[in-house]
């Protein structure tokens, strides 16, 4: 019974330590989900696209107003074999000749077909899933994609599993945008984007562009699709050279918002350039004719056509790829309605606290105004739309600041005709011609630094701007285009999703007491009334916001999971922060919350308690710093460091911060740092650390691991006895700044020796991640001996 | 008489002789002088510049750290002797591995570019992006050695086999008079159909006789005939056509080397045209670029390693055996490495499954023949290939040294239209030659 047991535990740890070794490298993700949305209080299918979900336990969704089950799991379908073609192929040719034979009016008993259990996991997949319902036009289209040889299945394999899930929305789920991640064996996914509307939706049904079906279809002809009825909301995928075409009605007088979504849905692609689906629309009228195209709207990649309908009739409507790429995470929506949608709005904020109004522009408009929501909000962002009768408007955004604002008031063109300023001030005004340059003057002291910063393409404003500073002789003494906050490849710009950093900022010292100008106009020499801008001009006011990634994590009880703090510092701001959990949740406390001075990125642990809640929760982070002798509090955005084009990266912001909890028996010992000030260094570059670390014989033999490389930082020699563990870390003074201070991420292996199905061990070991350390400060003050 | 050329009308049969002519470096301007670029007295004669496009893993080439673990080196972990003392290369590299004697490793390159385009421009150019477009040494070479400077041969002097690198302009502000010569087609195939040399089943007589029509119907030109500009065409056509039936079409025709040695080389493109670059270089061409594509593995790059490093080795090992054998390897540079290296950790998640991703901090490069020395590993990285370790070299050093062996002052100025105060390849403070294989 004893050995029965220690078999049981050890199987647990291997387990575990599976579980462990995956989620390091092998988090399960999500790619795509098709649809992406659905229509309020309608239940539907969707399929989730990914790699690592086997054995999805659930399904964890923001917000409210949504529940979701899961179907099936489907593995890749990437290598058929004979037999099991040779089966899907006659189950082809029975279910065309029903769908034909149904066609023409025959009457036939109930489509049954059958299938050996060789073929049951490969009916899961999507493309197979619910054969006997598919369309003649349907069969049709899986029989050329599984057959052809220049198949359009590619072997992604990031994108090659599988999982349907029955998605319910609720008659009172507020429309608006929802993520969904799943927890598997392997983890929590990252979070994937989908859309509640409250348009009818309609699911593209391939194959549906113009040039296919006389190629595929051979003698059939598909059926005639019906016209679509606006409001509608049309889901689909782009595959390689993939173009969807819709036919819908129009009636005179309309003004159709033809809005697609597919960078919005899945703004960033890592192994694609450019690094995003790049949807194009085009517009045919009934005669062929093309009426329309867009391929981005201002600068934002997601195309929107604005269609005057002059004349009722059938319209035809074209997607594809700008460059005919396409993969199944090349996801669009495309909403064509009479809602209101807003092209701008001035001013483009207001202070905090203020009863502010807002001046709209657009379509579709029944109001042309809109209070803005200007409580207690410091320096942030705000998201707002337009609701009437169940009618939703696009989204647009302001910005909520403390200081005082005035509104530009032109002509202020030239230094003759600046309009004087008092600092600090925000100046809402627009750059409305391609000749409008919009100059302010103001008095400053020698030696006072002025700090000028433009918002405008963060709240959705077409504006490039450009700004310069000019004395009172006229002369440039700064000047300022873009302004991209970046570390190497990382932009940390506070949307995440900004890929032309086009809002200035600049720092400036004035150097002798004297009147100045402030000038700012758009670099491109554009302008209109949409080309609005928020202008401050104020002294430096440091202040900083913080992102947590990654926005998922799975915890297991007693583990140590590493997060990394993001610092954007803003306006000089160079002080330490303290970071917490909001509200202090039960089963989870931060391992060392102290980010230093001038740290812009840091890493930590979230530890979790023996006890932990049974489902899945979301956690808020908040940072607390003085500035000034004044205590502030931000609270910290979720987000996930995304990948672009093989490249750039960018800090994406997700709705929440998701801790899965890993129900598993087994649990690492309690492991405690015997000091929580940081780890010093010896006069021989060395520092030890010592842990309590309750062993036993399972935990003898591990290895430890620095889990990012930091130049100039190793390992050394381990040791441990019952209940405490012991190592090095050694420092190359060479590349170690004096004073630097840093947490080290340490994972924890084991060596492990697999079994082969007869129960013998492989002669291959392998080492095996089972958790981390807690994350151990570490501070270079002492001096280093001299080499 | 107008003579700019951008205001008259040409035939497209003259506009595709001009465009072959002008490729071919063949002039229709005036020549810049070269009187302040130096040529001296040179170790090399030519380069045959390997270019592993997309950037190849060093951790898999010719810098292996079988001690970093799996999560560096995955399943190329077993790192083979060489027939040089202390040099060890990865074990997909057999043939390159007899052949050590007949070269160095440069193993601590470094520019710290991860991007294509920039990373390609530093590492061809040895400039930094900026407003000036500088020539890649290609181009350098092709100005410096080529027709303005007693380059006689109808074949030009600065080829790429087989298709242009797309990802920079490699004569920069030169103008196009010094861009490569691209080959096109694949010297794999059973006609090695050279674009604008090689017509794929057109006979000479039907060749001849094309351009005999073309010469009567040319009735604008003949009326012309005295022009100056004509009298440059004309001279051109000449050239053109001499390439096209001389000695120079069979330079590339490989058929005429033994079936033994075409197998040694590989039955592939990149096999073939090594072949074809010792060709080249055996007919005194000064600069041949090899664009061997496949080695941005973000992907699946194990799997490509085990397709790519059999064909790499097979190739590279025979041109250096043939070009010793012939005698040619000391005037010879052969210069094989990509724009940057791959990142040292195997990116094993999603979406890469086993991936390297591109890597500008720290690189290999290997470099034989034309004066430099064998059997030197220059640099070194740390221990997972991560860091430069002791002697960084940049890509301008790298260059410098080839010049210095091509008889290229590097110092001296190089001529540009926009007259500009430029130098062929200035070395920054700190920065040196690779004296350690001079």
């Amino acid at each position: 019974m004893a050995n029965a047991k220690k078999i049981s535990a050890l199987i647990i740890l291997l387990f575990a330590c599976a579980v462990f070794a995956k989620t390091n490298q092998r988090n399960a993700q999500i790619g795509y989900i098709f649809p992406a949305g659905g229509k309020i209080g309608t239940s539907f299918t969707v399929t989730i696209g990914g790699q690592y979900l086997k054995n999805p336990a659930k399904v964890i969704i923001s917000g409210n107003g949504v529940k979701a089950s899961i179907v099936t799991y489907a593995k890749p379908l990437f290598s058929l074999d004979k037999e099991q073609r040779k089966e899907l192929r006659a189950a082809y040719k029975t279910a065309i000749e029903y769908r034909s034979k149904e066609k023409k009016g025959t009457k036939q008993k109930p489509l049954s077909l059958k299938f050996s259990e060789h073929m049951t996991e490969i009916l899961k997949h999507p493309l197979l899933w619910e054969l006997e319902k598919k369309s003649l036009v349907e069969l049709i289209h899986v029989q050329h994609v599984i057959n052809s040889p220049n198949s359009r299945v590619q072997k992604n394999r990031q994108l090659a599993e599988s999982v349907i899930l029955k998605l319910e929305i609720s008659p009172n789920a507020k429309p608006g945008t929802r993520e969904l991640r799943i927890q598997t064996k392997m983890g929590l996914t990252n979070p994937i984007v989908f859309e509640i509307g409250n348009h009818t939706e309609f699911r593209e049904l391939e194959p549906n562009s113009a040039a296919v079906p006389q190629k595929i279809l051979g003698k059939i002809k598909p059926p005639i699709q019906n016209p679509l009825s606006t409001p509608i909301t049309i889901n689909g995928q782009i595959l390689p050279g993939d173009i969807d075409r819709f036919s819908f009605e129009a009636t005179k007088g309309q003004t159709l918002i033809i809005n697609a979504k597919a960078r919005s849905l899945i703004p960033f692609l890592a192994d694609a350039v450019p690094g995003w689906f790049q949807s194009t629309l085009t517009l045919f009228d009934s005669s062929g004719k093309k009426i329309a195209f867009a391929d981005d709207y201002r600068f934002d990649p997601d195309p929107v056509i604005i269609f005057n309908v002059e004349k009722t009739g059938v319209y035809d409507l074209e997607i594809t790829d700008s460059i005919y790429r396409g993969r199944e995470d090349f996801v669009y929506r495309i909403s064509i309605d009479e809602s209101p949608f807003i092209t701008d709005i001035f001013p483009l904020g207001a202070k905090m606290n203020s009863a502010a109004q807002v001046k709209l522009n657009g379509y579709n408009l029944i109001e042309k105004e809109s209070a803005l929501n200007t409580k207690n909000a410091p320096s942030s962002i705000r998201h707002s739309h337009l609701e009437t009768n169940k009618t939703y408007s696009n989204q647009f955004s302001y910005a909520i600041n403390s200081i005082s604002e005035i509104v530009e008031n032109e002509s202020n063109n030239d230094l003759a005709t600046a309009q004087d300023i008092a600092l600090p001030v925000i100046i809402n005004g627009q750059i409305k011609t391609a000749q409008d340059k919009d100059f302010f003057s103001f008095n400053a002291k020698t030696g006072e630094e002025i700090a000028v910063q433009v918002v405008a393409r963060q709240l959705n404003s077409p504006l490039d701007s450009l700004v310069r500073i000019i004395d009172a002789q006229g002369k440039m003494l700064a000047y300022n285009d873009d302004y991209i906050e970046k570390d190497k490849y990382l932009h940390k710009d506070s949307s995440g999703l900004i890929t032309h950093h086009a809002d200035s900022y600049l720092r400036f010292t004035i150097p002798a007491d004297g009147k100045y100008f402030v000038n700012i106009c758009d670099s491109q020499t554009n302008g209109s009334v949409a080309h609005s801008y928020r202008l401050r001009i104020s002294k430096p006011m440091p202040d900083f916001e913080l992102r947590v990634t990654p926005s998922s994590i799975v915890a297991n009880a007693s583990a140590n999971i590493p997060i990394t703090v993001y610092i954007l510092r803003k306006d000089g701001f160079d002080g330490k922060i303290k970071l917490s959990l909001k509200n202090s949740p039960t089963g989870f406390k931060l391992s060392n919350n102290l980010i230093p001075a001038n740290c812009d990125k840091f890493h930590t642990t979230l530890s979790s308690a023996k006890k932990l809640p049974k489902k899945p929760i979301s956690l808020t982070f908040q940072g607390c710093s003085r500035i000034d002798g004044k205590l502030v509090e931000r609270v910290a955005l979720a987000a996930d460091d995304c990948m672009q084009a093989f490249l750039y990266r960018h800090l994406v912001p997700a709705q929440e911060f998701v801790v899965g909890i890993n129900k598993t028996r087994w649990q690492l010992p309690k492991i405690e740092l015997e000091t929580k000030s940081p780890v010093e260094f010896n006069s021989d570059n060395v520092a030890h650390v010592n842990i309590d670390f309750d062993t036993n014989k399972h935990f003898r033999d591990i290895k430890l691991k620095l889990e990012s490389q930091i130049e100039g930082i190793s390992l050394g020699n381990i040791s441990h006895n019952k209940d405490r563990l012991s190592f090095e870390i050694v420092a190359e003074k060479s590349k170690i700044l004096e004073g630097f201070e840093e947490n080290l991420i340490i994972e924890i292996l084991k060596e492990i020796t697999p079994k082969n199905k007869d129960g013998k061990k492989q002669a291959k070991t392998r080492l095996v991640s089972i958790g981390y350390l807690p994350a151990i400060p570490v501070s270079y003050k002492l001096p280093f001996k001299e080499d | 008489m107008n003579n700019d050329i951008n205001n008259f009308k040409i035939t497209r049969r003259r506009a595709l002789k001009l465009g072959l002519l002008t490729a071919g470096a063949v002039t229709i301007g005036e020549p810049f002088s070269a009187e302040s670029a130096q040529v001296k007295e040179a170790s090399a004669k030519s380069v045959i510049q390997i270019w592993m496009w997309g950037g190849p893993a060093h951790l898999d080439t010719f810098d292996p750290k079988p001690q970093a673990g799996s999560d560096y080196c995955g399943p190329l972990n077993k790192p083979i002797n060489t027939n040089a003392d202390g040099i060890r290369i990865c074990e997909k590299l057999p043939l390159l591995a007899k052949q050590a004697d007949k070269y160095s490793l440069i193993r601590s390159m470094t520019h710290g570019i991860n991007a294509h385009e920039t990373a390609s421009y530093k590492v061809q150019t040895g400039h930094d992006s900026g407003r000036l477009v500088y020539p890649s040494a290609g181009a350098v070479v092709s100005l410096l050695k080529g027709y303005d400077n007693g380059y006689k041969s109808n074949i030009p002097p600065y080829i790429v086999l087989t298709q242009p690198q797309g990802r920079f302009s490699e004569s920069g502000f030169l103008g196009i008079k010094y861009k490569p010569f691209s080959t096109g087609s694949d010297p794999n195939r059973k006609v090695f159909a050279v674009e604008g040399i090689i017509a794929e089943g057109i006979d000479d007589s039907h060749q001849l006789s094309r351009r005999a029509l073309l010469s009567s119907i040319d009735t604008f030109g003949n009326v012309l005939g005295k022009n100056p500009l004509f009298t440059k065409f004309d001279v051109n056509e000449e050239k053109a056509y001499a390439m096209m039936f001389g000695h120079s079409r069979d330079v590339f025709n490989l058929a005429k080397e033994k079936d033994s040695l075409r197998e040694k080389y590989g039955r592939n493109t990149f096999g073939q045209s090594c072949l074809a670059a010792r060709r080249l270089v055996e007919n005194g061409v000064p600069y041949v670029t090899i664009n061997y594509k496949g080695w941005d593995t973000h992907k699946q790059h194990f799997q490509t390693m085990n397709r790519k490093l059999p064909e790499f080795d097979a190739g590279i090992s025979a041109l250096l055996q043939d070009l010793s054998d012939r005698g040619l390897l000391d005037s010879t540079i052969i210069w094989c490495g990509g724009e940057f290296g791959r990142s040292p950790k195997v990116q094993w998640n999603p979406p890469w499954n086993g991936g390297r991703s591109h890597y500008g901090k720290c690189f290999s490069t290997l470099i034989a023949g034309g004066g430099f020395k064998n059997s030197v590993v220059v640099g070194e990285s740390d221990a997972t290939g991560s860091e430069v370790k002791n002697r960084p070299v940049h890509p301008q050093e790298l260059i410098a040294s080839i010049y210095k062996q091509l008889g290229i002052d590097a110092n001296s100025k190089l001529p540009n239209l926009a007259g500009v105060d430029t130098k062929i390849m200035p070395l920054e403070k700190g920065n040196k030659l690779l004296e350690e294989i001079m």
